[in-house]
């Protein structure tokens, strides 16, 4: 089963790279990658789907959410 | 002067500006830091000129190895609480300061490091000295930053000392191009701290609180299970009250040594792989474990599928994302280890009905009863064990002592009794050998009247052993105790009970007389090789003012017991 994280950050040099390795790190593959910006806030969202299992997920969640430039990191719900 | 002089020099004078250097130092100084350690190089060549005007506001400590410069910035962050200043080149003085990042980042250790880098231009043109730093230390620090303009620095100096002390303490990187540091630049002062990412918890949830401190109240067999977070919040005054006022037992971890008083009637020692007997099995046995300011390494839980199997778990720790990321929390709290637990306190009774815990405090004696920390005494080899508890003495358990990782870093962490938090400063989560000597100078530096011990292998002090230059140019008073057994013991002894006594690449012997070492570097040196001259040696060498290095020759093939064994739960302890 697919689950997607969601990732709001700010859109600057090296971010991008941040959230990337820290999935790598934990061996997660990625299946996915959006990137998009709204430019008003500078702020770019980052949507992953993957196929890691619920509990990675949500660890990778919450490690992602502590990183500095992040503004919140979330599961998107799977109905 | 010309009118037009004239205006130009007004302006001039209306926005002075400074060279990213200056701009540099002067930052280092607006945001407290009063030492740096460090090794200079092409790319840095404008900081250290600027360094010259910078006399006694900003004191450099060159050390004779960036790793080492690290390290000594770690010593002296986790003697005094305060951020560790590194100041390293761009290409190898990068990367060798690699390993001293990763180790305060595993250890939560507040440091800023500013790396030089090659000028902008020439940033991936696989220049001389030219790493992609930002790009290596991305996964071991807290945040790091490329900074591409000299406006900027003040600010990301700022944030990084905001970043690095604040929240779970970490390394925050700041790599610095050549031309930034020559450029003249108007921003001088820090703007306002824009992080909107990042806020870190400081109260715990109250109804979470609350709930906490109703199973506090319920539990038959209690157990506070604490760690670096502890030492980390300044909560050692706390956790004693709190221990005080409920009765509890407490069991700290590697990193916990000294947030709790050793030999204080509550306290079970260490808990874990090398962990006290009664620690482990108290642990294994309660209903309820209060875990503040730990993360449930793998060192202390043992095989978690057998880990405290009855006890419901509250979890306290300033990084949410440690919570329930080993153990899963019945109640897991987001706060700082201090303002948690006052908030627990303010809901506590003053004195708890005691008899709920009589049992459970009787099966804890029978377990401290059965099997204390012990070892066979010898009348002709001095055994590790004797030589921590001699020094123990020697020190009046008082000194700041720090060690590498090991056999040694066990044995030390059984028997010395650590009263005091930043007492004990060792390498926990990366386990690096060579970190305590830089360490060790780092802590004496800061506080130099204090007896400060470098408890070292004689493994892990070959890693670092240049660092006795660095000791003795600046005229500390580190004393080094070399337990010297010819051997990587920790390895040897996992050799010995695992792979059916086949010694590969363990052998120590043959290597340099450390007593020679320590007189070609100016210092003094001293050997022990027999109980007899023990103590005496001990005396001298702490008594020596100035650097000495005293090499304890012990047992060799001595093991460090009790242990859990790999993948064993913690019940399942050798005891010898």
């Amino acid at each position: 089963m697919s689950r997607t994280i969601v990732v709001d950050v700010e859109n600057r040099p090296g971010e991008l790279a941040r959230i990337v390795n820290l999935l790598a790190a934990r061996a997660v593959n990625i299946e996915t990658l959006t990137v998009s910006e709204s430019s008003p806030d500078n702020v770019s969202t980052v949507t992953v789907t993957t196929d890691a299992d619920a509990r990675t997920t949500e660890q990778v969640v919450r490690l992602l959410d502590k990183q500095v430039r992040v503004l919140s990191a979330r599961e998107l719900n799977t109905t | 002067m010309t009118v037009l002089a004239e205006l130009q020099q007004e302006r001039t004078e209306a926005t002075p500006t400074m060279t990213g250097a200056e701009v540099v130092c002067e930052a280092l100084v607006r945001e407290g830091a009063d030492t740096l350690f460090g090794y200079p190089g092409g790319a840095v060549l404008h900081l250290y000129d600027q360094l010259t005007r910078m006399r006694g506001r900003l004191r450099h400590i060159l050390a004779r190895h960036e790793q080492g410069a690290v390290h000594m910035a770690e010593g002296y962050a986790k003697a005094t609480g305060r951020t560790g200043v590194v100041l390293v080149t761009s290409g190898p003085g990068a990367t060798n300061a690699v390993t001293g990042i990763a180790n305060a980042f595993m250890d939560s250790t507040p440091l800023v490091v500013i790396t030089g880098q090659v000028p902008r231009k020439l940033i991936g043109t696989d220049a001389f000295q030219e790493v992609d730093t930002v790009g290596i230390t991305r996964p071991c620090t807290k945040m790091n930053y490329l900074v591409r303009d000299p406006s900027e620095l003040a600010t990301v100096i700022h944030e990084a000392f905001h970043l690095a002390g604040s929240g779970r303490p970490g390394p925050v990187l700041i790599d610095i191009p050549k031309d930034v540091t020559a450029e003249r630049t108007s921003a001088i002062e820090p703007a306002p701290l824009r992080l909107p990412g990042y806020d870190p918890d400081d109260e715990g949830d109250p109804e979470s609180v609350r709930r906490a401190v109703a199973l506090m109240l319920r539990a038959h067999r209690p157990i506070l299970y604490v760690g670096g977070g502890v030492v980390h919040a300044n909560a050692s005054g706390e956790l004693h009250t709190l221990a005080d006022r409920l009765g509890f037992p407490v069991t700290p971890t590697l990193m916990g040594l000294g947030s709790f008083p050793a030999q204080h009637p509550l306290s079970l020692g260490m808990l874990g792989m090398h962990g006290t007997y009664a620690a482990n099995m108290a642990i294994s046995d309660a209903d309820l474990i209060v875990a503040i300011g730990v993360r449930f390494d793998d060192r202390v839980t043992g095989a978690l599928e057998r880990f405290a199997p009855h006890a419901a778990i509250v979890h306290v720790d300033v990084d949410r994302s440690s919570l329930s990321k080993i153990v899963r929390a019945d109640v897991a709290i987001a706060g700082d280890a201090r303002s948690v637990m006052r908030q627990m306190l303010a809901l506590l009774p003053m004195r708890r009905d005691e008899s709920q815990l009589g049992d459970w405090w009787m099966q804890i004696k029978a377990w401290q009863r059965f099997a204390p920390l012990s070892f066979e005494p010898s009348a002709d080899s001095i055994k590790p064990q004797m030589l921590c508890q001699e020094l123990a003495l020697a020190t009046r358990g008082k000194a700041i002592v720090t060690t590498d990782v090991g056999q040694h870093q066990m044995w030390l962490a059984q028997y010395y009794p650590f009263r005091e938090p930043r007492q004990s400063i060792t390498s926990g989560g990366l386990g690096t050998m060579g970190f305590g000597l830089p360490a060790a100078i780092g802590a004496q530096l800061a506080f130099p009247e204090r007896q400060v011990v470098a408890f070292v292998g004689d493994g892990g002090f070959q890693m670092t052993a240049q660092e006795l230059a660095t000791a003795v140019h600046y005229g500390t008073n580190t004393k080094v105790v070399v337990m010297n057994n010819n051997y990587l013991g920790m390895v040897r002894q996992w050799q010995q009970a695992f792979y059916a006594g086949r010694y590969s690449a363990v052998n120590l012997q043959g290597g340099p007389d450390f007593v020679k070492l320590a007189e070609a570097y100016g210092a003094r040196g001293l050997r022990a090789t027999h109980p007899s001259e023990l103590r005496e040696i001990l005396a001298e060498g702490l008594g020596t003012p100035g650097v000495a290095v005293m090499d304890i020759n012990v047992t060799v093939e001595e093991n460090v017991y009790p242990m859990v064994p790999p993948g064993a739960g913690l019940r399942e302890m050798v005891l010898r």
